[in-house]
């Protein structure tokens, strides 16, 4: 069980996210842009175990974002993963170069997650 | 090259000639499921080899190819020409690719461009419908495996491979998130794994315990593919290794190793004075090491090493070096217990280069023992001496035997059927017949006939020419064939065999044969023989004119035979590896060329002798005696010098003059080893006479191997090289 | 609470998460060689047990359980069963 921040500019990708990883007993904040997500965790309260972000958004994308969550002492062993399509692999090194721990492919679906989770996060 | 893809190329390579004998088979029986099947496994397993590295083009090229086969094998798709012809244009880019790897360890720029076209093209061929299954993975477990490292438990699967992932993650893997001992826990497949620590660790108050020291290493019965998603994140610091268990150590290896060791100590003595001293002592080494591991009383050790002391011009008894318990030897001892449950394969894929070192060192060791009767003589002068030359010479006799047998062994290691080269030309007559509107058959007799790896290896180019002479200028084109009342089909067939010592090949064709006037007559203009030589020799000797230097009988040099190689350039490799060859042939029935090659590059007695500053080894066979003379007793005959020995007439050769040194000044005596070449004796005048030694002569490689007066090198005791001389050449060379 | 620290050892229950690494970390440098009782650890962070390796702490675990908790014992390697 464990808190993930996921963050889309697309209501309908939060809400699949969000479906799929209540299935694996965890809760979630969305946020539907970096600037967004930047200010639920600069309020402070419980930091997220995971970082989800979109990589395309309005504003700043999922790279930038990464970076500067990782600024945050809070963050800086969390696990960060951009979301990309498949076509969208130079994207993925970018997010990795801002910090980003690994990405998921879309559409995601029960499959990939669990693999994702099994590998970063405890007891999924 | 990294030795995964090392393995890989040499892997594939093999796979690809298997492939393109399967296709050549089929196409004259489309439908034999046993050469389909073969050829769908060989391009399936280089597809799930490539599936290792990031060679994208080249993987997805050969996946398309192995659906195109599955499809055939499932018998959706009718196998034809068209599609023998795709595949072999396949296998054709993959040798190109495979030369990229092999020079740069990437793909060329446009891979990427000529796969899709060709998975294309290869795709069209499935019919719709057709299945177009993802082919099962497994089969590639069993391929490229490397051994099972001694450190890991022999596992379930070990047998059939599995996969041996380390995992070395960067410093900051934390400060990205990373939890790696996670990631290794939930590994598809983990059957184990291990923490690698750093060397040492700082004390646990300097200890950053954010910066990530430990590495792991996990095996894993997960499929290559499986594994590289699951590492996908930090790809960049895994490496998978297929590992399999095999066999413990053979006793041979444990033999070789003791040499090895040896061998290395030897190696490590400083090396001064003149080469026969040096290998006098590097002999007391070996002896002194090999002596210890045979069943000899502790007094014989200490004798010995008293003498070899002696020999080394040390005092005695100063060796430092601890006297091992002596052991009795046994050759025949088993091998260690092997971590294996089950042996997976009774064949091991060793590097030849590995093989060639082992052979070398036996080499060296057949040198090393050279020097044992000279220690026995030593001893003679030593008080009480007997019982120690008693004792020498029985250690001599035991480490003969064991270094003969380790060099027939490694011998038989080395033999290889020839078959593999020979039917690799099949595509070659394939391909050139159909350029040039013959229609040949090629056929194989002898393929089991086995040689020395290194004679077959080096078979390929002079049978390439005969054969591209012979369907070039050989075999007549179908109307020519049908005038002269012959088959239509004309026929090359190579056949290889044993006699005697050697191995023979024979080139057969079934054309128009050779005009020996022809042959006579470009002799007789280019100026390369006269015409009272050619009246003297039977028409069997006139065809052999045709190896001559500058003769080429087509007057138009053809673009298939070769440009520029003629007979005579074939002749030179076949006697660079010790062979012969001839020719005969039977006007309008054909022609037969006949290369005779040593079986193995065995060992060979040769005698030393100095000329400047220089060492060479002329075989002992050749040598008919050695003589000193004074120099005015040589006789001179136009510019020609001879001397009478016996009441025969020697010409000869000055090698200081043939090696291009300044000559001696006026000796007294001049030192010439009359040798015998076909027949016919020269003397050579060499500076000094040296001792024989047993070498193995291997034939001259890279630039060496334009020099035509040596035929080989061979290594001596001291790590020093040895240059045979060819006498044929050496002895032309002073008439020409 | 997964971390509890004594003055004669240091207990870890549950899933142990690389921040607890800052508690962690100043007990076993006080505590040199300490034992570290895994007994009801169910999963540690990397960073932990790289910590407990360099520290060489003194691993009690009475669990009968052959799991990942073995690296820290046996040769530092895990065979599953």
């Amino acid at each position: 069980m464990a808190h993930i921040l996921i963050v889309d500019d697309s209501p309908t990708v939060l809400m699949s996210m969000d479906n799929l990883l209540q299935r694996f007993g965890h809760t979630t904040t969305q946020a539907a842009s970096a600037e967004e997500a930047v200010d639920i965790v600069s309020q402070g309260g419980d930091a997220p175990k995971m970082v989800i972000t979109d990589f395309h958004m309005g504003g700043a994308n999922g790279a930038e974002l990464i970076q500067s969550l990782r600024k945050q002492p809070p963050l800086r062993f969390t696990p960060m993963l951009v979301l990309t399509t498949d076509s969208q692999k130079e994207r993925r090194e970018e997010a990795k170069a801002a910090g980003a721990t690994g990405w998921l492919t879309k559409p995601v679906d029960h499959e990939q997650l669990e693999a994702v989770l099994n590998k970063l996060l405890p007891n999924s | 090259m990294n030795s995964l893809l090392d393995q890989f190329v040499s892997e594939c390579r093999d796979l690809i000639e298997t492939s393109s004998r399967a296709l050549l088979a089929l196409e004259t029986d489309t439908e034999n499921p046993a050469q389909i099947n073969e050829l769908f496994r060989a391009i399936h397993t280089i597809k799930g080899a490539s599936g290792l590295f990031d060679f994208k083009p080249l993987t997805s090229c050969v996946h398309a190819g192995e659906d195109l086969l599955d499809a055939v094998r499932a018998g959706d798709v009718a196998f034809n020409s068209g599609i023998a012809d795709l595949l072999l244009e396949m296998l054709d880019r993959l040798v190109e690719w495979l030369d990229s790897i092999e020079d740069s360890e990437t793909l060329p720029s446009d891979a990427q461009e000529i796969s899709a076209a060709l998975s294309t093209r290869l795709r069209d061929y499935i019919s719709d419908g057709a299945g177009v299954n993802d082919a099962d993975d497994t089969s590639q477990q069993t391929e490229v495996a490397a051994p099972w490292p001694d450190d890991i438990p022999v596992l379930e699967g070990a047998e059939t491979g599995l996969s041996l992932i380390t995992y070395t993650p960067g410093e900051t893997t934390f400060f990205a998130g990373g939890d790696p001992l996670r990631t290794v826990l939930a590994a598809p497949g983990l059957l184990w794994m291990q923490v690698v620590q750093p060397d040492d660790w700082p004390d646990v108050d300097q200890l950053d315990p954010f910066m990530l020291k430990i590495g792991f290493r996990l095996v894993s019965s997960a499929t290559v593919p499986d594994l590289e998603k699951h590492f996908s994140y930090d790809i960049d610091d895994v490496s998978i290794e297929r590992i399999a268990a095999t066999d413990g150590p053979s006793a041979i290896e444990q033999l070789a190793d003791d040499i090895l060791q040896s061998q290395a100590a030897l190696l490590a003595t400083p090396q001064t004075g003149v080469a026969a001293e040096n290998i006098q002592k590097s002999a007391a080494d070996v002896v002194a090491r090999v002596g210890r591991n045979l069943n000899v009383s502790d007094d014989a050790v200490g004798d010995l090493d008293a003498t070899i002391a002696d020999v080394r011009g040390e005092p005695a008894g100063n060796d430092p070096a601890p006297v091992d318990k002596p052991q009795v030897a046994e050759p025949e001892k088993q091998p260690a217990a092997a971590p294996a449950k089950q042996r997976s394969s009774g064949y091991l894929r060793v590097d030849s280069d590995r093989i060639d070192a082992l052979m070398n060192l036996a080499g060296e060791l057949i040198v090393a023992k050279n020097a044992m009767p000279f220690l026995a003589r030593k001893a003679e002068n030593i008080e009480d001496g007997r019982e120690l030359v008693r004792e020498i010479k029985m250690q001599h006799n035991t480490i003969n035997r064991i270094a003969e047998e380790l060099q027939a062994a490694i011998m038989q290691i080395r033999m290889v059927p020839v078959g593999s080269v020979l039917s690799r030309f099949n595509r070659l007559v394939r391909d050139m017949s159909r350029k040039l509107g013959k229609d040949i058959r090629y056929v194989v007799d002898g393929e089991d006939t086995e040689a020395d790896k290194a004679i077959v290896d080096e078979l390929s180019d002079p049978i390439v020419h005969l054969i591209r002479n012979s369907i070039d200028h050989g075999i007549e084109d179908p109307t020519e064939r049908a005038e002269a009342d012959k088959p239509k089909q004309g026929t090359i067939r190579v056949s290889a065999f044993n006699k005697d010592d050697s191995v023979v090949i024979e080139i057969t064709d079934d054309g128009k044969g050779i005009a020996v006037d022809k042959v006579v007559k470009k002799a007789l203009e280019r100026g390369l023989i006269d015409a009272e030589r050619v009246n003297a020799m039977s028409a069997n000797e006139k065809l052999q004119l045709i190896f001559l230097p500058g003769l080429s009988t087509k007057e138009e040099v053809s673009d298939l035979s070769g440009r520029g190689v003629g007979m005579d350039v074939v002749a030179s490799m076949v006697r660079r590896l010790g062979g012969q060859i001839s020719i005969d042939s039977e006007p309008g029935l054909g022609a037969r060329v006949t290369l005779s090659l040593p079986l193995s590059m065995a060992v060979q007695q040769l005698m030393m002798v100095e000329v400047g500053d220089g060492l060479y080894g002329v075989p002992v066979d050749s040598v008919v005696e050695s003589q000193k003379i004074s120099p005015v007793s040589i006789r001179r005959h136009r510019d020609a010098e001879m001397v009478l020995l016996r009441d025969r007439l020697i010409p000869l050769v000055r090698m200081r003059d043939l090696f291009q040194c300044d000559a001696q000044d006026d000796p007294e005596t001049l030192s010439v080893m009359v040798v015998d070449v076909n027949g016919h004796e020269s003397g050579l005048v060499v500076d000094r006479f040296h001792p024989g030694v047993d070498a193995i002569v291997k034939p001259m490689s890279g630039v060496l191997a334009n020099y035509d007066c040596y035929s080989g090198t061979a290594l001596l005791g001291d790590g020093s090289i040895l240059l045979a001389l060819n006498l044929r050449e050496i002895v032309e060379c002073q008439y020409h | 609470m997964p971390i509890s620290l004594t003055d004669t050892e240091a207990v870890l229950s549950g899933d142990i998460d690389i921040t607890d690494v800052d508690a962690l970390h100043p007990w076993l440098t006080e505590h040199r060689g300490g034992t570290v009782d895994l007994t009801d650890c169910k999963s540690a962070h990397t960073a932990v047990v790289q910590l407990l390796i360099a520290a060489k702490a003194n691993i009690k675990n009475n669990s009968e359980t052959n799991d990942w908790r073995s690296i820290l014992s046996n040769s530092n390697s895990y065979l599953l069963q």
